[in-house]
């Protein structure tokens, strides 16, 4: 069962599209997995927030007006190295591929795409975060 | 290199099936989209822009292959698809859709999903008629492009507007356009609409019926309620000259200094179009509000309330009067909890007892609460939240729903994430992740085991309906049901749409919730998760409340879904031998692919069939141990590779599984030689072969037996006696193209006999699972979308009564020895069949 809260703290995610459906219905879904999720259709405001408050996992569309899904990324990379960024498309070039990943991307899903591809996808980028964070304490 | 005649034969069969192709691509981009809406997905604007792209291609393609197939004889159809893809294609790029430039629309057109044109008020009373199926007056709506049209004639619209400059005083404000709207002229071209909506209506309802004329603005009840704030006129005489005097009283009163007030100091004279409802007025005995969601309860105690009144509830909903207030609970079967009678009984006051307290004062007798509370959890579910509901009770006693629209509540904080998480963790899980999200959302109740059959009456509203199929039966249980949950089904079925229809989170195919749930415990299913709980969980029925500033599912991504929907899945032609069966009537892609396939088939056997294409083909004979030949051309995959290039053909040699199969039943050992033979056939088959062989030598129908064949498929015309057969079979892995057509007419003897051995063939065509239309000696028998195993061996068995129906023509002793004789063949085909279950 998907958990992000448990005896870890609870974890912070962050939707990124500017298409407000999105954000809506993954807010449904990730918060009653117990997620505090913010969700933005604008990335310039999304970047904000992300700099007033860091986020553990990022979901965000790659094409946007004014600051596309790569910029998010390193954005998000920069603010809190830890972060597990998941990046949604209709389409992306495998140079824009090599890119993200270049950039630390954790994984692209393509859209639509079922919900359950998407929690599996993030419970694994928690199964990471939870190792990184074990990892300091044991040294 | 293939003979010319087998080249000119595959460009048709080619066009053939690519239709089948594009057909099933169409209905599997519309099972992904009913997805999509059912919640499956998580889907965005390009995705419905793609969707609309494709399904044209396709259906334009559909539309084509079938005129060429065909010499053009459904050009009709190009303007169907044309008309029905522009439609889609506003709708992707948010357009106002079909029916926008329309003055008034008829209440069957109408549902939720066009209140930008006919206002909130007649979109939902149309969804409620049409969809949800309760009692509304019948009517039209006069939209607001009709309001448009006055304001622009009149030139009201720049007339207001510069008074305004000069005017700042709402009050004379108002005066001055009141004096405007007196002077104003119905424009001729929406006096025609309304006459002509008028004597429909007045057609279906009698003329001795009066009218309601109410206020329905478009924009009304979004995030303004303008509640009260408009006005109804009733009852109104059903005469044109009333009904428009009416109308624009209903449109003057857009500026009333009360509604300028509501606006604010701008006179915003564009906004809030009035569209009109124009409707069968219905006198009441009682009336009054349902509010699904008490306002004034605490939060833990959630309640239902009615506000009742003796004779009409306008007095009620102004405010006027106080009416008797029932608080029920909102779970089945719905209880009193408190109420508050004013005393109010109509004509005949009772008296006051000697205890100072009026008695028997109660407007509403108990037993009408339950159908009160039903509509109105039914309605709630149906428009997302909670809502606030004008009703009555005509002279029948029968509930009828007047309006109903979503209550305004203080929004409430969405519970803290930890907590539902922590709630859910101690929650007992009694399923999950087994199943597919037919209908997305979150429903709580007790477990209702239920029967296909059984009667949807008994069922509890806001019951979880579980299940072993997903039976379009359900309907019934579907629309008062809470959630459903069933062991078999898909998300894609029939009663999955009419889940999203109704709202009802639906969960189908999880294999074993019959097993699972048991009858009576309450149980909370959560459909996006794929998850049932035991119990009831608050944190998720609260986070889901919580949402109810723009649902999910009001989202415009959504809306715009479900209006494509509409014009995409359902079907109306359904039935290929009614006269309605036509390209005109077309409605929907769905209904244009469904024609195609029907006309497809049609058109094919109607090629293959015909004279020209017998003659100067270049074919070659089949290698058969019978006195009859059989011509075949392959039009590829249905001959061996290794073929030797002249000569018969070896029976060996044809790979096409269609012909195979009938190859197999008419050449069976039962059919012809058996020994000792069976069901005495013995005498009825005597000199068998020398009859045959007579026959098949009459020169006027040597070479008319044509097989023309494919590895998938067969069209064989084979003619026996003065039979004329054909046998129109295409055969796939994907059950859904499968089909088998069976045409037999022929002379023999007289007109009686040969009505007689139609009937008898009829009723084993119908054993062997073939839809069949008789007329005369005329029998067309079809069957379609069997898996391949099953359509083989029905094959087989049609091959063995073609071979039966020969052997009959020839040595037609007697009909009672036919007949004898056929009813031992029915008894034969009653052996099972590899996976025997009619799909």
């Amino acid at each position: 069962m998907t958990e992000a809260t448990g005896n870890d703290r609870i974890w912070r995610l962050l939707v990124v599209d500017d298409e407000a459906i999105v954000g809506k219905r993954l807010q449904q879904v990730f918060g009653k997995m117990g997620f505090v999720v913010e969700s933005h259709t604008s990335p310039a405001v999304a970047l904000e927030a992300m700099a007033a408050q860091p986020f553990d996992i990022v979901v965000t569309d790659l094409k946007m007006e004014d600051i596309d899904g790569i910029e998010v990324l390193s954005r998000a990379k920069t603010i809190n190295p830890a972060a597990q960024v998941i990046i949604i498309t209709g389409y992306a070039h495998s140079e824009t591929e090599n890119e993200a990943f270049a950039k630390g991307v954790f994984a692209f899903i393509a859209k639509p795409f079922r919900l359950d591809e998407l929690k599996q996808v993030i419970n694994r980028a928690l199964d990471e975060l939870r190792q990184q964070a074990v990892v300091p304490s044991a040294e | 290199m293939e003979p010319p005649a087998a080249s000119q034969f595959s460009i048709p069969f080619k066009k053939f099936r690519r239709i089948l192709e594009c057909n099933n691509a169409v209905i599997e981009k519309i099972a992904e989209m009913e997805s999509a809406l059912g919640g499956e997905y998580v889907f965005d604007q390009a995705f419905l822009r793609s969707a609309v792209a494709e399904l044209g291609k396709l259906v334009r393609e559909v539309v084509y292959s079938l005129n060429d197939l065909s010499d053009n004889r459904f050009l009709p159809l190009y303007d169907r698809f044309e008309a029905i893809h522009n439609h889609l294609q506003d709708l992707v790029s948010s357009g106002p859709g079909p029916y926008a430039d329309h003055l008034a629309l008829p209440y069957y057109l109408l549902n939720r999903d066009l209140d930008h044109l006919v206002g909130a008020k007649n979109a939902n009373l149309g969804e409620i008629r049409n969809y949800l199926h309760l009692p509304t007056p019948d009517g039209f709506a006069i939209t607001g492009a009709a309001y448009n049209l006055f304001m622009e004639e009149n030139d009201l619209f720049v007339q207001i507007e510069e008074m305004a400059k000069a005017v700042t005083d709402n009050t004379e404000r108002a005066a001055r356009i009141s004096e405007m709207f007196k002077a104003a002229v119905m424009p001729t071209s929406l006096q025609e609409t309304v006459r002509e909506q008028l004597a429909v209506l007045v057609a279906k309802i009698g003329s001795r019926k009066q009218l309601s004329v109410r206020s329905s603005g478009v924009g009304e009840d979004g995030s303004r309620s303008f509640a009260g704030q408009f006005l109804s006129l009733l009852p109104v005489q059903p005469k044109l000259k009333n009904l428009l005097a009416a109308y624009q009283q209903v449109l003057a009163a857009r500026f009333t200094a009360q509604v300028l007030d509501y606006l604010g100091d701008e006179v915003q004279v564009r906004a809030v179009p009035m569209a009109v409802a124009v409707q069968e007025y219905i006198p009441v005995r009682q009336a009054g509000v349902i509010y699904t969601l008490d306002t004034t309860a605490a939060q833990d105690r959630e309640l239902l309330t009615i506000t009742a009144t003796i004779g009409a509830g306008a007095e009620l909903v102004s405010g006027r009067t106080d009416g008797d207030r029932y608080h029920l609970s909102r779970q089945h079967p719905f209880a009193p909890v408190r109420s508050t009678l004013c005393g109010q009984t109509g004509d005949d006051p009772l008296q006051i007892g000697e205890d100072g307290l009026r008695r028997g004062s109660a407007t509403l007798e108990r037993g009408f609460f339950t159908p009160l509370a039903e509509a109105g959890m039914l309605l709630e579910k149906a428009f997302d939240r909670p809502q606030d509901i004008e009703w009555g009770r005509d002279d029948n006693g029968r509930l009828v729903i007047l309006q109903s629209r979503r209550l305004n509540l203080p929004p409430r904080p969405p519970p803290q994430p930890g907590r539902v998480a922590a709630e859910l963790r101690q929650a007992v899980l009694l399923m999950q992740g087994t199943g597919q999200v037919a209908q997305l959302g979150i429903g709580s109740g007790p477990v209702v085991h239920v029967e296909a059959d059984g009667d949807p009456a008994d069922f509890p509203v806001g019951g979880v309906a579980v299940c072993r199929y997903a039976s379009p039966q359900l309907s019934g249980v579907v629309r008062k049901a809470a959630a459903i949950i069933t062991d078999v089904g898909s998300a894609t079925g029939h009663l999955a749409a009419i889940a999203r229809e109704y709202r009802t989170p639906a969960l189908f195919g999880t294999g074993n919730a019959t097993e699972i749930l048991n009858e009576g415990g309450n149980v909370t299913v959560d459909a996006e998760e794929k998850r049932v709980y035991a119990g009831f969980i608050k944190g998720l029925v609260a986070l889901q409340a919580s949402a109810q500033d723009e649902p999910y599912l009001s989202t415009p991504e959504v809306r715009t879904l479900r209006r494509m929907l509409r014009w995409t899945a359902p079907i109306n032609l359904t039935d290929p031998t009614a006269t309605t069966f036509q390209a005109v009537n077309c409605h929907t892609l769905h209904d244009i692919i469904r024609f195609s396939h029907e006309k497809a088939v049609e058109s094919l056997i109607l090629l293959h069939s015909s004279e020209k294409i017998a003659a100067g083909t270049s074919s070659r004979d089949l290698q058969l141990p019978l006195p009859i030949r059989i011509r075949l051309i392959d039009l590829g995959g249905g001959l061996g590779a290794d073929l030797a290039p002249e000569g018969e053909i070896p029976r060996q040699q044809v790979q096409s599984r269609p012909f195979n199969a009938l190859l197999e039943g008419m050449l069976g050992e039962g059919v012809w030689d058996r020994e000792p033979a069976p069901f005495g056939l013995r005498d009825l088959l005597s000199n068998m072969s020398r009859p045959l062989s007579a026959l098949t030598n009459a020169p006027a129908y040597s070479g008319d037996n044509l097989a023309i064949i494919a590895e998938n498929y067969c069209n064989l015309s084979l003619r026996l006696g003065y039979h004329f057969n054909v046998i129109d079979s295409y055969l796939s892995a994907d059950p859904d193209d499968n089909y088998i057509y069976f045409r037999f007419v022929g002379g023999f003897a007289d007109k009686e006999k040969k009505i007689r051995r139609a009937a008898l063939i009829a009723s084993i065509l119908n054993s062997l699972y073939f839809k069949v239309e008789q007329q005369g000696d005329l029998i067309v028998g079809k069957v379609k979308m069997l898996d391949q195993d099953h359509m083989t061996a029905i094959l087989t068995r049609l091959g063995e009564l073609v071979g039966f129906t020969r052997q009959l023509d020839v040595r037609m002793v007697d009909e009672q020895a036919a007949e004898s004789y056929f009813a031992e063949f029915l008894e034969r085909t009653r052996q099972p069949f590899p996976a025997d279950n009619q799909g």
